[in-house]
């Protein structure tokens, strides 16, 4: 096979994010759309909060363990919406 | 929604080793710190710091993040939920399929005909982790679990609970 020093440099991929167009794409996208994003992903989220607050609810669900998966997931979701939610409006504004 | 009948009392409840619940979870950790990792240690991903696309970058990523810690805390509510429950009359098995479907049969214990288990490969014999199956007499019907935790308990304590059930019934005849 012939020596092709052309395919080397195809293949240094670091930093490959800057080489595909995915960038001017997003920033190409309307600031209201990301808003709709948001705020469907935010509806799906609390939606699917709701259903799986209502099964550690169950019979089946009686234990401390479930109460401390409470806690951790209310934590945990309140900082995820909230960073999410803060760099959005970072972007935005 | 109570599966149990009044005054039916629990003797104990089986689920599967956690340890698929934990390998589930390691890979979804492993999966929302990759792209951050990525970022923070490596030259794969490199964007300039205090830009526009900085900020829509970690948004989106925190959506992922959101999403896997949605379908992580999802997966072990199905692994919870997944029970046998064993009372003194009968073997209830709860299958939960999702979110929003679930499959509940019981077995009475003085029909149960025979359990098998079954554990393969080495790492299910350290954890004793192994596929236990109680079959029924007169019907098909067979429950299955696959990945319990600690099979030949399980086994042990669904006979002894059988045989005081069938000791009852016998006690029951006599003294009529």
């Amino acid at each position: 096979m012939d020596y092709n020093p052309a395919i080397l440099i195809d293949l240094n991929y670091s930093n490959f994010i800057n080489k595909i167009p995915i960038s001017e794409f997003l920033l190409s996208i309307p600031n209201y759309i990301w808003s709709i994003i948001y705020l469907v992903f935010l509806a799906i989220f609390i939606f699917y909060s709701i259903v799986l607050f209502f099964h550690w609810s169950s019979y089946r669900a009686y234990s401390p363990l479930v109460i401390v998966a409470r806690v951790v997931y209310l934590v945990g979701t309140l900082a995820l919406l909230f960073l999410s939610g803060t760099f959005l409006i970072n972007y935005l504004y | 929604m109570n599966i149990l009948d009044q005054e039916e009392k629990i003797i104990s409840t089986f689920r599967k080793h956690n340890f698929y619940i934990i390998l589930e979870i390691f890979f979804f950790i492993i999966l929302g710190g990759l792209p951050a990792f990525l970022f923070l240690f490596t030259k794969v991903i490199k964007i300039e710091s205090g830009s526009d696309i900085l900020s829509l970058y970690v948004f989106i990523y925190f959506i992922f993040v959101s999403l896997l810690w949605l379908v992580c805390f999802y997966s072990w509510t199905n692994y919870y939920l997944d029970i046998w429950i064993l009372t003194e009359k009968r073997l209830i098995s709860v299958d939960q399929k999702g979110f929003f479907s679930r499959e509940v049969s019981s077995i009475r214990l003085d029909k149960i005909q025979d359990i098998n288990i079954e554990t393969r490969g080495l790492l299910n014999t350290i954890l004793h982790i192994g596929t236990i199956k109680v079959q029924s007499a007169g019907t098909d019907r067979e429950f299955i679990m696959y990945g319990m935790r600690n099979p030949t308990r399980v086994k042990d304590i669904i006979f002894k609970a059988q045989s005081r059930q069938i000791d009852a019934i016998k006690t029951v005849r006599i003294a009529k």
